[in-house]
């Protein structure tokens, strides 16, 4: 009798596995991702999570008025066409006249307002700045509103499109949206090819259904099933299931494995679709230029020329991706400026320099300070992963230089608060990058020192400030000629290169791979053809 | 029944004193959860001490303990709380949702561990100095020094990407719809195969060893060999008279494995993207979300707490010396 129930029971085990065979499915995108999933349906100015998700899932959901194309072109999402008054001071947007929320409501000017109340009552959530630049914004219809600046900002259209409207249907007013109680109160609404039906914070898996009122027609798949993935995940063995389309790989360690499997096909892109921009990704070396030596430009110099970017490229990134130039923007951006200091590996200046200051080299072969005798040491800090890795090869090459260099592997938290107070003195960061001038510029600079001890957001961290510097970025900001804005991006490239507030290490690949069985009749390309996915996933129809 | 109240009010207060703990760890960092908020949620001032107010992380330390105390230990369900980073979702929603994958991971998990390692003790000791037992204590050692992520990632290569006899992530198919149905059933089965197994792999070798000695001493045992002489069958003697004393110890290690395998269990999920409370608490940690840390760890601490009155239930009913004692 026992015997008899014990292959009963493994009986309907095995019943059950051969069940789980598959049956026919839609689009499957595997992510790998740290950190928690905090995506607010229809509510993106309070999105929070990893940037992975902003710039994969939430496109697809959720649409702005245009974005730009890989060849930095604007292409029309929400908005039908826009004009500019010829001193750039007026900005007329048409909404599309087909262009509705998932629940069939019209997109309208009104939604627009709604977003710049949300952004004049919360400036925090002006990402980009613009509140300063704008006068006001009116409905002339309902299909069609006017932004009017107080003074001239080229770039400004690039970044405002870049704010969502708000379903003004459904929060009404800007109090209402800002209520934190209100975020699980909200109807999942978009405005973008799909809508999510299966969601829910903290869940692995993000279901997506086309959008029946998108203005653009259907997407070319029903259903888009995303799975948020462990970063440990080993995606080759995920590939070879055959269940995932596409996945991103997040350790090119695993790409040889990826290499070997048919039907799998390996691409790699320098920039991954990110809002209206193409992203890139940038490793460097933050320092606290508040602290000494970091304070002095010799020394900043020195550890430019200890620092071996290359060696660190192919060993951190595994060669998957260029170095990145010393003004700051990837070596093969067509914005570097020309002859810029290029700080190749010379431990032997390093040492040069830092002796130049008046260090003295100790028995022990680190070098002492000129006044204390105190040994030269420095604390290296990082984030776990990829930064880690980049920071000891940091470490090894500084104390080859004789200095006494440590790594502290942070948690996330600890290692932003150190920043926002300035306790550190170098700092690993992998962060994403547009190759946009002004924001590049704009990345780690703030125009005024803020005292160690004092919080200030990442614009600060560096605590470097340069009265000239300052000045270019307005003028370049305010500059209506390519030609004198190109300039005044050289001199400001040239001062970042010359007093190295930072070091820009280099800008790694995004390495995907797609599944060529299933996506046979899709042509995999890294050129733009249909609004996002194609930008996100690098997918079209032939 | 005197042995059994001395007992439990003893774990009462070893787990309140472990809960006090667990209040003050999180807080020992040296930064707060505003400087999260304020980072991740782009809040202005203002919004973030709204939000202390709201958690209480405003109110002195010993108030927050107080409030703690009264809402953990001395209520039933207890109230964690909303995350931080979830917010405003519940803790104990948020622990609900990932809890059920762990449990099943973890329960099925140990009765394997317990059953596969005592057996292979049981057998290791009956066949002690044969080639069998000699290749059984070299597999036990050899997973037992294995990393669990190392032995994760080979599970995975030998049997997701080699052989493709089961799926490396998830915890079933991201195409079938979660219902009751037995093509779930299923995949949920296939996709638990090598997270269980990489378990199970490091956690067995522990109670195989512990087994296969401790049966070793008490076949040394005068009534053992009493029993020997009497002429009792060699297969009586091993389970009915040897194992049933050995494997006091390892029904010890049963009790206080539980909560440590909740905790041990993190990396596996993490290797096999599981959606249990391993990515959650991962995330909770980085992230300073105290209230989730500490709705983890209570689960923890009390299932540990919960364990060890249970064993020693067990122990009283297998072993009549501490009945009588």
């Amino acid at each position: 009798m026992m015997r008899k129930s014990v292959w009963i029971v493994v009986g309907l085990i095995v019943a059950c596995l051969g069940l789980a065979a598959e049956t026919s499915r839609p689009l499957v995108i595997g992510l790998t991702t740290t950190g928690p999933l905090l995506f607010v349906e229809g509510r993106l100015d309070k999105a929070a999570g990893p940037a992975l998700m902003m710039s994969c899932i939430t496109p697809l959901a959720h649409q702005r008025w245009a974005t730009v194309d890989p060849d930095g072109n604007f292409v029309p999402l929400l908005a039908e066409a826009w004009t500019i008054s010829q001193d750039g001071m007026k900005i007329t947007v048409y909404i599309r006249k087909n262009a509705r929320w998932s629940d069939g409501h019209p997109i309208v000017a009104n939604d627009m307002l709604l977003t710049f109340e949300v952004l004049k009552k919360e400036p925090v959530l002006d990402d980009w700045g613009l509140l300063p630049y704008i006068e006001n914004i009116i409905a002339l219809d309902e299909k069609t509103f006017e932004v009017r600046l107080n003074r001239p900002f080229f770039p400004f259209i690039q970044y405002f499109f870049e704010y969502f409207p708000i379903p003004s249907h459904i929060y009404k007013t800007a109090e209402n949206y800002l209520d934190p109680k209100t975020l699980e109160a909200s109807e999942t609404i978009s405005s973008g090819p799909y809508k999510i039906v299966g969601f829910a914070k903290g869940t692995t898996t993000i279901r997506m259904v086309a959008n029946e009122y998108y203005w653009g027609g259907p997407p070319p798949f029903p259903e888009v099933i995303i799975h948020l993935l462990s970063p440990d995940a080993f995606v080759p063995a995920l590939m070879a299931t055959g269940q995932y389309d596409i996945i991103e790989v997040s350790k090119p360690a695993q790409v040889a494995a990826l290499l070997g499997l048919p039907n799998v096909l390996v691409r790699t892109y320098d920039t991954r679709g990110f809002w209206i921009w193409n992203m890139g990704v940038w490793t460097g070396i933050l320092m606290n230029n508040a602290v000494f030596p970091l304070s002095e430009k010799q020394f900043r110099q020195a550890i430019a020329y200890a620092v071996d970017r290359g060696k660190i490229l192919e060993i951190a990134a595994m060669g998957y991706g260029e170095l990145s130039s010393m003004g700051f923007h990837p070596a093969r951006s067509p914005h570097v400026a020309p002859d810029l200091p290029t700080y190749p590996y010379n431990p032997d200046k390093a040492k040069e320099l830092i002796q130049g200051l008046g260090f003295t080299m100790g028995p022990d072969g680190i070098w002492r300070y000129p006044d204390s005798g105190k040994k030269l040491s420095l604390k290296v800090q990082a984030r776990a992963g990829e930064e880690t890795l980049v920071g000891s090869l940091v470490v090894e090459m500084l104390k080859a230089i004789g200095i006494d260099a440590t790594l502290e592997t942070l948690a996330s938290p600890v290692y932003v608060s150190n920043f926002n107070v300035g306790n550190f003195e170098l700092g690993v960061i992998k962060t994403g990058q547009p190759d946009i001038v002004d924001f590049l510029m704009m990345k780690f600079y703030w125009p005024t020192v803020v005292p160690l001890g004092e919080t200030i957001h990442y614009r600060g961290w560096i605590r470097w400030a340069d009265p000239h510097f300052g000045d270019l970025l307005e003028k370049y900001r305010a500059a209506s000629d390519p030609e004198e804005a190109q300039k005044l991006s050289y001199e400001m490239q040239r001062i970042i290169a010359e007093d190295l507030p930072f070091i820009g290490l280099y800008y790694g690949k995004y390495i995907w791979a797609y599944n060529t069985a299933t996506l046979a009749n899709l042509e995999i390309t890294a050129r733009y053809d249909w609004p996002r996915l194609e930008l996100v996933y690098g997918l079209r129809r032939p | 029944m005197k042995y059994f109240l001395r007992r439990l009010s003893l774990v009462f207060f070893a787990w309140v004193f472990a809960l006090i703990i667990l209040f003050f760890l999180p807080r020992l960092m040296p930064v707060g959860p505003e400087a999260l908020l304020a980072d991740r949620f782009r809040l202005p001032e203002e919004a973030v001490l709204l939000m202390r107010k709201e958690f209480g992380l405003d109110l002195p330390i010993t108030t927050q303990l107080l409030r703690f105390l009264q809402n953990v230990v001395f209520k039933f369900p207890p109230d964690f709380g909303y995350s931080y980073i979830n917010y405003p979702v519940r803790v104990k929603d948020i622990i609900l949702s990932h809890l059920p994958w762990t449990v099943y991971l973890m329960m099925s998990s140990l009765m394997v561990t317990f059953l596969l390692g005592s057996v292979t003790g049981i057998i290791a000791a009956w066949k002690r100095g044969t080639k069998l037992e000699g290749i059984l204590s070299l597999l036990a050692i050899f997973c037992l020094s294995s990393p669990v992520f190392w032995l994760s990632y080979i599970l995975i290569i030998v049997f997701a990407f080699v052989f493709r006899v089961f799926p490396p992530a998830g915890a079933y198919s991201v195409t079938i719809t979660s219902t009751f149905s037995l093509q779930f059933i299923g995949s949920v089965l296939r996709h638990s195969v090598l997270p269980m197994l990489a378990i199970v792999l490091t956690q067995a070798p522990s109670y195989f060893l512990l087994v296969r000695d401790n049966m070793s001493l008490v076949f040394k045992e005068d009534y053992v060999i009493t029993a020997m002489a009497k002429g009792v069958k060699e297969r009586t003697i091993v389970f009915k008279h040897v194992a049933r004393n050995a494997l006091l110890p390892a029904v010890s290690l049963f009790g206080t494995q539980v909560g440590l395998m909740l905790g041990g269990q993190i990396m596996v999920e993490a290797v096999f993207s599981y959606p249990g409370v391993g990515k959650l608490i991962v995330d909770a940690i980085l992230g300073l979300d105290y209230p989730v840390v500490i709705g983890f760890f209570y689960i923890i601490i009390t299932l540990g707490i919960i364990m060890s009155i249970v064993t020693d239930f067990v122990y009283i009913i297998i072993d009549p010396r501490v009945r009588y004692g």
